[in-house]
């Protein structure tokens, strides 16, 4: 039985690397390719397939975080070198003293309050939660406390 | 101690952390797999008991008689699972922890949240939520500010940055091969050995005992790491 066009080319790929990478390494070897075929409308399962017809078998949430980061990589490069810090978005007149929850309440958006039913527990998967808004407030706080233990549990 | 694993998220590692992590730590609890869909210890070689989300009144009967359990939650099954929660008063007692597994892609750190939040309106208290961070590249607080920023604020979880599992492929090849760390760990074979021996056009065989050898020279450093993120989650 003969490859199909993306498996033979997976195949040539991985016959030209080390054997002795590690599987994500190999990987990201092929993303390139990989792209390519997604780019024509192929599913993600369907590339695993193949990738296991050439002989690299991956798990779905390897192949996932593999290729976000892979992505990550890409834009970061694409985007150039980092350009000067942005000022943080909120004012930092008063660092020792932040407001107890503004911030996290700012992040979380549509929290249902009172939980009762079924269905309001189901609200909670519409919250919407900004990431970004949540790691700038986390700098800006490690960097105004500054303490050295980065163990330290939060505190209820 | 009983200790459910979940997050609204598939593929943040629910069923490695369960079988590889918590398992041999907790003097080789039964893991019971609510999942309907995904793969489950049971895929990996491991004996577990699947059920369904809405078994829960089974489930919940059968951590009545035991010490020790880990409940592997999928996700196709969570909300199931926490609307039963929801439904036998004091249900969550039931269980020591809830450890949720989280990986950073966007995806999953915006889910994990939202479970945290799920788990703090049914009335769980924060010191027996904790999160593992899993997959890590090389360090938590650069990985995981979101996460670390919304359990410091919120107070609904722990997250304590040494609970970590770091990447390796170990995971990988130790479920392609379906066997686990403690089984890498007592193997004497010598692989090398039976490399030389090996017929040089004979690749699956080559790559087999390749495979084998590799699990065993990652396998122990693995353990330890494995060691330091059970103490780091359960402190």
């Amino acid at each position: 039985m003969t490859d199909s066009a993306p498996v033979a080319r997976y195949r040539a790929a991985l016959a030209e690397l080390d054997p002795r990478i590690s599987i994500a390494a190999r990987l990201r070897a092929l993303f390139s390719l990989i792209e390519a075929e997604l780019a024509a409308g192929v599913p993600h399962a369907a590339v695993l397939d193949d990738l296991a017809a050439a002989g690299l078998t991956v798990q779905q949430s390897t192949y996932a975080i593999t290729l976000y980061r892979w992505r990550k990589a890409q834009r970061a490069a694409a985007a150039g070198p980092p350009a000067k810090p942005k000022p943080p978005a909120t004012p930092t007149t008063t660092p020792s003293a932040p407001s107890a929850t503004a911030g996290t309440l700012d992040a979380i958006q549509g929290r249902p309050r009172n939980i009762q039913t079924p269905g309001d527990l189901r609200k909670i998967r519409d919250m919407r939660v900004d990431l970004e808004a949540l790691r700038r407030e986390g700098l800006t706080n490690r960097n105004a406390s500054a303490t050295p233990d980065s163990t330290k549990r939060n505190e209820p | 101690m009983k200790v459910a694993v979940l997050n609204y998220t598939g593929s943040v590692g629910k069923t490695v952390v369960a079988s590889h992590l918590l398992a041999p730590r907790m003097n080789g609890a039964q893991i019971f797999a609510v999942e309907s869909t995904n793969e489950t210890g049971a895929d990996l070689g491991l004996n577990v008991d699947q059920l369904r989300g809405e078994h829960f009144g089974r489930l919940f009967r059968e951590l009545l008689t035991r010490d020790d359990a880990i409940v592997d939650v999928g996700a196709s099954n969570i909300e199931d699972f926490l609307t039963h929660m929801m439904r036998y008063e004091g249900a969550h007692e039931e269980m020591s922890y809830f450890v949720l597994p989280v990986i950073n892609t966007g995806k999953a750190q915006r889910e994990t949240i939202k479970t945290v939040a799920a788990l703090a309106s049914l009335g769980v208290d924060s010191d027996r939520v904790r999160i593992l961070f899993n997959r890590v590249d090389s360090s938590v607080e650069e990985e995981f500010p979101s996460i670390l920023a919304y359990a410091a604020k919120s107070g609904e979880v722990q997250a304590n940055p040494q609970a970590a599992v770091y990447e390796n492929e170990v995971f990988e090849l130790l479920a392609d091969q379906r066997t686990t760390i403690a089984e890498v760990l007592a193997d004497q074979t010598d692989y090398r050995a039976l490399l030389r021996s090996a017929a040089p056009d004979d690749h699956a065989r080559i790559s087999q005992l390749s495979n084998r050898h590799a699990l065993r020279a990652l396998a122990k450093p693995v353990d330890r790491q494995m060691n330091a993120a059970f103490t780091a989650l359960f402190s």
